[in-house]
This record gives C-alpha cells, sequence and structure tokens, in this order.
C-alpha cells in the first residue's frame, strides 16, 4: 500500500483519508455539540465550533440508494469495475458515500468500515448482512501493480 | 413577497458559438455573445455600463480582466459561480440594479469554453467536498449523485426509465427544429433512449449531456430603452434565488422551488395553469421532473404522470418543454448551460425563434438548477417571464 495520499485532498480530508487508511474507522466530530462532520471540514456544520476531532463514531447505517459506476473520469477505476457505490445515511448522522460489493435496495441495513483504494488511499466501504470485509478490500487489492 | 421588477425587461437573446470543442477562451465567447447583443440592439458599446458574468473556465481571468479584454468601462459587475442557477439569478440581479439606477443597460452572459481534458479537470476539483467524499468514490463526477437522485425517485415513486426516455425523446424532437442544437440532427427514439449504454446505472447514455463550448446571453434596461431602440422585448414577472433548501433531506428530490414557487407566482400574478413555455434546467432528466413538481405543475411524486400526459414538444396542445432542445440535446456549454433557458424563453416570447416556435406564446416559466457541491445541488432559482410588446 502507498504511505502517501495519490488524490489531491483538502486538509481535513487528507487527515481522514490517512486515519481510514490505517485501517481505523472514525469520522470528524465536533467536540461540542458531538455531530459527526461529513464531508470532512474544520468547523461544525451546526454550531460553529472550529473544535473538530477524529474520533469513533457508531458504525451502523442504511442505504439511501445505490448505483453502478461503469463510466470512470480516473484512468485507476477504468479496469476492476463496474463499480457499485452506495449513499448511506449514518446512524451517526450524516450521509456518506461509499463502496459496496453489489447494488443494495433502499432501507438496507450495512456497517460501515474503513480500507484501502486502488491507489492505498483510506476510503469509506459499506457492508451489508453476510458481505465479507476482505471480499471488499479484495475488489481493489487485485488491481495494485 | 418581493416588490416588483417593472418597469424593466429583457431583451436581445443571443446564443453564440456552440462547438463539441473550441481552441478559444472565454473572452473570444463574451466579446462575440456581447457583439451580437449590441447588434440586434442598435446600441454602442459605451452604452452597456453592467456585465454579469457566468464561467467555470474563465480562470485564471476573472470577470474584471472580461472589462479590460473587451474595452468596457462599467458600473457594475457581477460574477455569478452559481453554474445552472445562474442566467435566473443574473436577470434578477441585472434587473434590481437597472431598477435602482446603479446600472442604465446589464449585459447578462454565460459562457465557457471546451477541449478534450477540460470536464475531466472541472469535475476532478469541483469543491473540496467532491474531493474528499465523491471523487474517490469511482471518479464519475456528477454522474455520481445524480445517479443517487434517479435511484432514489424511481424507488421512492415508482419511476421507470422510459418515463426519463420520454424527457429526452421529446426534447431531441425540438433540438432537430432548433438550428444550434449540437444533436439536433440526429433524432433520438425510445428504444435507442432504452438500448443506451450504462453510464452510472441507473443513467444511460442519453440521461447524459455533452460537454461543449458555447455561449449565451441578453440584455437588460429599462422598458423606455427597449421601446426607444423598436426592441422586442419579454417582462420579468418574478424571480428568486435559492441557496442549500432543504438540507436536512437524506437525498434531494426537491429543491428551492418547493419552497419558493407559491411566492414565485404571486409576484408574477398569475399560477402554473397560465404557462405556456417552460424551460427547465435538465443536467439530468430527474432534476426536470423535481422542477416540474416544485413548481407545482404537478403534486410531488406526480411528474411520471405529468409526462405520460404530456408531450412536451414545442407543437404540442399542452405546456411546451425545452424547446431548443435544452442541454440533453443542445449540449451543456459550462455556465452557459445556466442562461440556455432564459435565452431561449425571450426569443420564444419574442416570436423570434427558428422553425421551434411555439406559437403566440405569453408566458414561459425559467427554473435553474446548479453546484452538485458533494450529494446535492445546492443553488436553484427561477423565474417568470411575459412577452411585452410583441
Amino acid at each position: 500500500m502507498s504511505d502517501r495520499l495519490s488524490r489531491p485532498r483538502s486538509i481535513p480530508g487528507a487527515a481522514l483519508s490517512a486515519t481510514l487508511g490505517d485501517g481505523k474507522f472514525e469520522l470528524p466530530c465536533c467536540t461540542s455539540c458531538g455531530g459527526v462532520q461529513y464531508p470532512p471540514r474544520d468547523i461544525c456544520r451546526r454550531c460553529l465550533s472550529d473544535d473538530i476531532e477524529i474520533r469513533e463514531c457508531n458504525r451502523g447505517g442504511r442505504v439511501v440508494a445505490s448505483v453502478v459506476v461503469h463510466r470512470s473520469f480516473a484512468d485507476d477505476f477504468e479496469h476492476g469495475g463496474p463499480w457499485a457505490i452506495a449513499s448511506i445515511e449514518m446512524d451517526a448522522g450524516s450521509i456518506v458515500f461509499a463502496h459496496v460489493l453489489e447494488p443494495l435496495r433502499g432501507g438496507t441495513e450495512v456497517t460501515i468500515v474503513a480500507i484501502n483504494d486502488v491507489l492505498g488511499d483510506g476510503v469509506l466501504g459499506a457492508l451489508a448482512e453476510g458481505h465479507e470485509f476482505q471480499a471488499l478490500q479484495d475488489k481493489f487489492s487485485t488491481f495494485h501493480e | 413577497m418581493s416588490d416588483s421588477y417593472d418597469p424593466i425587461v429583457l431583451t436581445a437573446p443571443v446564443t453564440f458559438g456552440y462547438e463539441r470543442y473550441s481552441d478559444h477562451g472565454v473572452p473570444w465567447f463574451t466579446g462575440n455573445t456581447l457583439a451580437a447583443m449590441l447588434h440586434l440592439s442598435g446600441l454602442d458599446k459605451s452604452a452597456i455600463d453592467g456585465l454579469a458574468i457566468a464561467s467555470f473556465s474563465l480562470p485564471p481571468d476573472t470577470p474584471a480582466s472580461l472589462t479590460e479584454y473587451l474595452g468596457l468601462e462599467l458600473r457594475l459587475l457581477e460574477a455569478l459561480p452559481f453554474g445552472g442557477a445562474s442566467g435566473v439569478i443574473a436577470a434578477r440581479r441585472a434587473a434590481r440594479a437597472v431598477q435602482a439606477g446603479d446600472a442604465n443597460v446589464v449585459a447578462c452572459i454565460g459562457a465557457d469554453t471546451s477541449n478534450p481534458s477540460s470536464f475531466g479537470d472541472l469535475i476532478a476539483n469541483f469543491s473540496t467536498a467532491t474531493m474528499d467524499a465523491s471523487y474517490p468514490y469511482a471518479a464519475a463526477g456528477p454522474n455520481l449523485p445524480f445517479a443517487i437522485m434517479t435511484a432514489a425517485y424511481m424507488e421512492r415513486y415508482g419511476a421507470k426509465r422510459e418515463d426519463f426516455g420520454r424527457i429526452c425523446v421529446a426534447q431531441r424532437y425540438n433540438a432537430n427544429h432548433c438550428d444550434y442544437a449540437l444533436l439536433g440532427g440526429k433524432t433520438l427514439t425510445l428504444s435507442q433512449y432504452m438500448d443506451a449504454r450504462p453510464v452510472v446505472e441507473p443513467l444511460h447514455l442519453f440521461d447524459c449531456v455533452m460537454p461543449c463550448a458555447g455561449a449565451d446571453g441578453f440584455l437588460v434596461m429599462r422598458e423606455a430603452q427597449a421601446r426607444e431602440l423598436q426592441l422586442p422585448y419579454v417582462y420579468l414577472k418574478g424571480a428568486f434565488e435559492s441557496f442549500n433548501a432543504f438540507a436536512d433531506d437524506l437525498v434531494q428530490l426537491r429543491s428551492g422551488w418547493s419552497k419558493h414557487g407559491t411566492a414565485l407566482y404571486e409576484q408574477a400574478h398569475m399560477a402554473a395553469k397560465d404557462i405556456n413555455i417552460i424551460e427547465t434546467y435538465d443536467d439530468y432528466p430527474v432534476v426536470v421532473m423535481m422542477q416540474f413538481e416544485g413548481m407545482q405543475l404537478c403534486r410531488e411524486g406526480q411528474a411520471v404522470q405529468y409526462v405520460q400526459d404530456n408531450e412536451l414538444r414545442f407543437d404540442s396542445d399542452g405546456p411546451a418543454h425545452n424547446t431548443s432542445g435544452g442541454q440533453l440535446s443542445v449540449g451543456q456549454a459550462g455556465a452557459a448551460g445556466g442562461f440556455l433557458g432564459i435565452v431561449e424563453a425571450i426569443r420564444q416570447l419574442t416570436n423570434s425563434a427558428g422553425a421551434n416556435q411555439v406559437k403566440s406564446p405569453m408566458n414561459a416559466l425559467v427554473t435553474g438548477f446548479g453546484m452538485i457541491n458533494y450529494d446535492r445541488g445546492l443553488c436553484s432559482s427561477a423565474a417568470i417571464l411575459s412577452a411585452g410588446n410583441v
């Protein structure tokens, strides 16, 4: 795995990706009101506190909708697809996009995990019942040089 | 309710330079659009004292750079970084400025160029939220959030691919009668739509716009001046702009139209049934349905029935929709896509469209939508225009 971020990200985004890249499922949270801050940011969208900390939070969530990407704009996704992506309402209170093993219907319960993508960057994945973490991770590992 | 925009009018609609790729930059598109407006209006360049400009590909130049490049001396310069919502917002802000005496004549222009790598570059760095939370998920650009909206709409309201296809096929028919539509030379049947390759399922090829270069614009001035110049013009009967509406919705199936639509009709002293022409922002057909519902052409969740009941062609009995073919058949010239609808509406209401002219239209609804920051569009807008002196 790469030890650096291969895609440009914001400073809070890079910090989160590094954490996820180490296999830790943690997200930026406001220490004042507790709200999850996603997409990552350095000021709370609810209470405007700037005391934001990456920490563990509830891994549960439900699928809002899912899609299958056949046409990617980045070379590293051109092979190995199509890619199933779900929009997920987290129990911790935010909407995240995550890689999934297969398209999932709205309402499907999932567990959110940290995975390494094709470039080795830390990103979010989601597992429905019966889905193995390793199967999702392997979808990316296969394409490493 | 907002005050009336009287006695302000919109005139000199121009659509310029649509092509797939161009070696020219935004100043060239802006300057040519302005020159065409001056030609239509008979005004001298020195009469333009305001400019409202929307463009993604203008950097490293700025709206201020344009004043030097085109030799304009202005007292009002408005930048509109609102993508598909920018045309209506330009009209609204320019009208207020002229009404208040802060400018006499404002040129409102959306212009963008295109080359084989420009669209990919734009979406890779669109916002920090897309860089951190959308692009790493298979780098699908705006197709990802719009596929999610489409999938959610299909699950919630029972829409089928054919229902979205009806919108695309009707727009292609309109484009077949519009000389500047880049895809107007090709017909599209529902079976061709259904057989197209998947892009981001449930979206397939004909649900997505073709990025291109081009520009659209119009002039805003007082009615007395337009009369003096003997110009055909339209009234701005009402308009709103809205940002980050319904932020707590889990998925975006509505936007500012649902919040401000009623007030817009009140401001314009009319109802949805009075609208003859609807120009929606059509980067994807699901957004067209959201605009139909938000602007009360049908109830929430009923757009499937609406597109089955209405033919939506420029020569239909019912309301005409996206009479030029919209972005789905003209092409999406960046921020000019946010001006395509309002410029086409001005042309239609002044009876200056071509073979796609709607018969004697009185009122047009124009809606805008833009800036997919992460999972939803943050800007929405709408305006009602009425035929003026024709």
